[in-house]
C-alpha cells in the first residue's frame, strides 16, 4: 500500500478527534483601481468588483473541503486598505456608505468578515486617514462583517503616538455604541502589520500585493496538545529537545495540508487568483481541547501565567515556525502562536482564576504573535490608559522587528471579573483588572516616537 | 475494474483446495486469513484462467517496457546534459521499470508515441494497465469502520464500481465484533461516468447508512501524500 496504515489513521485521527482543520481560507482583493471622487461610483465598483472576485469563493472552498475531508472553518475576504480608495471621501456618511456596500457584498457572497476597512498610519496621517479613522466606530456599528485595522507603528518609522491616541478614542466610541463593546472585536491596531495576513480582524490586502490572492490560516493547537499528551503517555516527555522535535513534525503536517488547500482554492477560482501563503500560527477555539493555554499547562506550567509561561510559549513557537517553515516554501502572514483570550477555553479559564494578567499576556507577546487580543477591561478604562496599553504592545513589536497588536474591548458597566458571552468563535470575555496609574502626560505628547536603532541596517 | 474477493469467494470459488487468483482480483486481509485457516492454497496466475495466453505475454511487456525505458533514458540524458539524476541513474532493471514512476511515464509516453502501434489492441491495453497504477495522482482513500457483518466489503466496492472507481488495494482489521477497513481507490474511471468526487463520497455515505452501524470517510490521497510525504 503507498500509504502506512499508521499514516492514514494519524491523518483521520488529526482532523475527526483532534480539531485539524483550516481556520480561514482569505480572498484579498486589490482595489487599487477604484475610482476617486463619487461615493456613488465607488460603491458601485467596490460591489461589482469583489462579487466578481469572490462568488465562486465559498463554493470552491466547499469542493475542497469534501475532496479532503478538511474543514475550511471561514471563508474571507480582505481588501487594498479602504482608506487609500476612500482617500477622495469628505464625510463620515459617505465612508459608512462604503462600508455597508462591503457588509452586502460579505452577506451575498457567503463569508463570514470581510477585512480591511483599514489606514496605514504609521509614519503620519494624511486628512484622509484622520477622516477615515474617525468614522470607523459608525461603520463598524453600522455593520456586521467588516473588520477594520489601523497600522500605527512600524520598526522602520516608530509609533506615530498622535494616530495612538485617536485611536484610543475610535476604540471608546466604538465600544460603547455597540452592545458589549463587541463591535471592537472586529477593531484592531497594529505595529508591522503584515500585508499579507489571512486572519480576522487585522486581514487587509497590502499595496504590494497582486490583483487577487488566496491566503490560507492553518490551525491545530488541538494536534499538538494530542500529540504531546500521547508523548506523556508513552514515558518519552521529558527531553525539551524531543518536546519541540514533536511539535515541529505536528506543524509541518498542519502547514502542508494548508498550503494543499490555498493551492486547490487558487487553482479553482483561476486566473487572475493566485496561491498567495499559509501562515503558520496557531490559532485556538473556544472548543474544549483546541487551546494554546492548555498546552502551556501540558508543558508543565500549573496555570498560564504562571512563570515560565512565556519560556514555554517561545519554544512552542519556535519549534512551529520550524516545522512549518520546512513545510512550505510560501510562509507569511503573522505566523506564530495566537492568545486570543476570549477565543481561548484554556485562556478565559486562566483569566478567571487570575493567574493570567495584562502585564503577563505583554510579556507573552514578545515572544509569539500577535500581541494583546480580545482583552477585555472595564468600560470606565481612561483614553489615556487605553492609548498607553496600545503603545506599550507597539513599542514590543517596534523594538523587536516584529508584528504586535492590540484588540481591546473596553466593556461599558463592567467591572474586574465580569464575564460576557459574545457567542460562537469569539467566545467569553472576562473583564481584567488595569492598573490605576495614569500615562496621561505621557501620551499626551505630540509626534512620533522614533524608530529604534534596528531600524538602521542599510 | 478489480474484483474484491472476500471469504465467500473463496468458499465458493476453490477447487480442490485450490483457489486460483488473477490479476484481476483483489484479495481481502480476512480471505486471506480464511483460506489459510481452511488449508486453501491460493494460486497465482498472471491473468485470468480462461486467457491461457497472457502469462507470457505479460512477462514479455515487463521485458519490452524494461527495453523502452532504457533506449529512453539513454536517449533523454543524451540529449540533455542536464537531465535529472535519478532518470539517468535508473538502472536497467525491472525493478527500476516497475517501481519507478518518472521511467514510467516516460515508457507509456514512448508507448503511445511509437511502439503501441505495432503491437494489437490487446497488448497495448495491457501495458497500459501495467504501467498506470503508480503513476496516476488521482486516488481516493476511504476508509470504512463499524459493526461487522458479512456483505460489508461486497457492497462497498459494489458501489465502488458503479461509480467507475478501480479498488487498487484493500487493507482490512477485525476486533472482535468491529472492522477497520481502508480501500485505495482509482478515481480516473468517475471522470468517464461524469460523476464528481462530491457525488462518489454521497454515493458512498449513503451505502454506509443503509448498511447501519458504519462510518465510512472518503478523502483524496494528495491530503496524505501533502501530510505525509516530502
Amino acid at each position: 500500500m503507498l500509504f502506512s496504515m499508521n499514516e492514514i489513521h494519524e491523518t483521520i485521527r488529526m482532523i475527526e478527534a483532534e480539531h485539524l482543520d483550516i481556520r480561514t481560507v482569505t480572498l484579498g482583493v486589490s482595489l487599487l483601481d477604484a475610482p476617486h471622487g463619487s461615493v456613488d461610483a465607488l460603491c458601485k465598483f467596490l460591489y461589482e468588483r469583489l462579487y466578481g472576485r469572490a462568488h465562486r469563493l465559498v463554493e470552491c472552498a466547499a469542493q475542497v473541503e469534501d475532496r479532503y475531508g478538511i474543514p475550511i472553518v471561514n471563508k474571507r475576504i480582505s481588501l487594498t486598505p479602504m482608506s487609500l480608495v476612500c482617500e477622495g471621501l469628505k464625510t463620515t456618511d459617505e465612508y459608512v456608505a462604503v462600508a455597508r456596500v462591503l457588509d452586502q457584498v460579505a452577506q451575498d457572497v457567503g463569508v463570514d468578515y470581510i477585512a480591511g476597512f483599514s489606514a496605514l498610519v504609521h509614519k503620519g496621517a494624511t486628512t484622509g486617514d484622520l477622516r477615515f479613522m474617525r468614522s470607523i466606530p459608525k461603520a463598524l456599528a453600522a455593520t456586521k462583517r467588516v473588520c477594520s485595522s489601523v497600522n500605527l507603528g512600524s520598526t522602520r518609522s516608530g509609533i506615530n503616538m498622535d494616530s495612538v491616541l485617536v485611536m484610543a478614542e475610535t476604540i471608546k466610541e466604538l465600544a460603547e455604541i455597540t452592545p458589549h463593546g463587541a463591535g471592537c472585536a472586529r477593531l484592531v491596531v497594529f505595529c508591522n502589520a503584515a500585508e499579507d495576513n489571512p486572519f480576522i480582524a487585522g486581514a487587509f490586502h497590502g499595496v504590494g500585493e497582486p490583483d487577487a490572492v488566496i491566503n490560507v490560516g492553518v490551525s491545530g493547537p488541538g494536534v499538538v496538545l494530542a500529540a504531546l499528551r500521547r508523548m506523556k503517555r508513552e514515558g518519552k516527555f521529558s527531553d525539551l529537545a524531543q518536546v519541540a522535535e514533536t511539535i515541529k513534525k505536528m506543524a509541518f503536517k498542519i502547514t502542508r495540508a494548508g498550503e494543499l488547500v490555498g493551492r486547490e482554492v487558487a487553482g479553482m477560482l483561476g486566473d487572475p487568483v493566485s496561491f498567495g501563503i499559509v501562515d503558520l500560527s496557531l490559532a485556538p477555539t473556544p472548543a474544549i481541547g483546541d487551546s494554546i493555554s492548555d498546552i502551556i499547562e501540558e508543558m508543565g506550567v500549573e496555570a498560564t501565567g504562571a512563570p515560565g509561561t512565556t519560556a514555554a510559549l517561545a519554544m512552542l513557537v519556535d519549534a512551529v515556525k520550524k516545522g512549518g517553515t520546512m513545510a512550505s516554501t510560501s510562509v507569511g502572514g503573522l505566523s506564530g502562536a495566537f492568545i486570543p483570550v476570549s477565543e481561548d477555553a484554556g485562556m478565559v479559564a486562566a483569566a478567571l482564576r487570575g493567574s493570567i494578567c495584562l502585564e503577563k499576556l505583554e510579556a507573552m507577546t514578545a515572544v509569539c504573535s500577535v500581541g494583546l487580543d480580545m482583552v477585555a477591561v472595564p468600560g470606565d478604562t481612561p483614553v489615556e490608559t487605553i492609548a498607553g496599553i496600545i503603545a506599550d504592545e507597539l513599542a514590543i513589536g517596534m523594538v523587536n522587528n516584529k508584528t504586535t497588536a492590540v484588540r481591546i474591548l473596553p466593556v461599558p458597566d463592567s467591572k474586574p471579573g465580569d464575564v460576557i458571552d459574545l457567542g460562537g468563535l469569539l467566545g467569553q470575555l472576562v473583564i481584567m483588572p488595569v492598573s490605576q496609574y495614569s500615562c496621561a502626560g505621557f501620551v499626551r505628547l505630540t509626534g512620533r516616537i522614533p524608530p529604534p536603532i534596528t531600524s538602521v541596517k542599510n | 475494474m478489480k474484483k474484491a474477493v472476500t471469504e465467500k469467494d473463496i468458499e465458493t470459488g476453490q477447487k480442490d483446495g485450490m483457489f486460483l487468483v488473477s490479476r484481476e482480483m483483489l484479495l481481502t486481509p480476512g480471505a486471506r486469513e480464511f483460506a489459510s485457516r481452511k488449508g486453501i492454497t491460493l494460486k497465482y496466475v498472471a491473468e485470468e484462467p480462461p486467457k491461457a495466453a497472457a502469462p507470457l505475454k505479460s512477462e514479455a511487456l515487463e521485458k519490452l517496457i524494461e527495453d523502452i525505458v532504457v533506449q529512453e533514458v539513454a536517449r533523454r540524458s543524451a540529449a540533455s546534459a542536464g537531465a535529472p539524476a535519478p532518470s539517468s541513474a535508473a538502472p536497467a532493471t525491472t525493478a527500476a521499470a516497475s517501481e519507478q514512476a518518472p521511467p514510467r511515464i516516460k515508457a507509456e509516453a514512448a508507448m503511445d508515441q511509437s511502439v503501441c502501434s505495432s503491437l494489437d489492441a490487446q497488448c497495448r491495453e495491457t501495458i497500459l494497465n501495467l504501467s498506470r497504477p503508480d503513476s496516476t495522482g488521482n486516488r481516493a482513500i476511504v476508509t470504512v469502520v463499524g459493526h461487522n457483518r458479512p456483505g460489508i466489503v461486497a457492497r462497498i466496492s459494489a458501489v465502488v464500481a458503479e461509480c467507475g472507481g478501480d479498488l487498487a488495494d484493500i487493507s482490512q482489521v477485525i476486533l472482535a465484533d468491529y472492522f477497520s477497513m481502508i480501500f485505495i481507490v482509482n478515481l480516473d474511471g468517475l471522470e468517464r461516468n461524469n460523476l464528481s468526487f462530491r457525488i462518489f463520497k454521497e454515493r458512498l455515505q449513503d451505502e454506509a447508512l443503509r448498511i447501519g452501524q458504519t462510518q465510512i470517510l472518503v478523502m483524496h490521497e494528495n491530503i496524505f501524500k501533502s501530510m505525509h510525504k516530502v
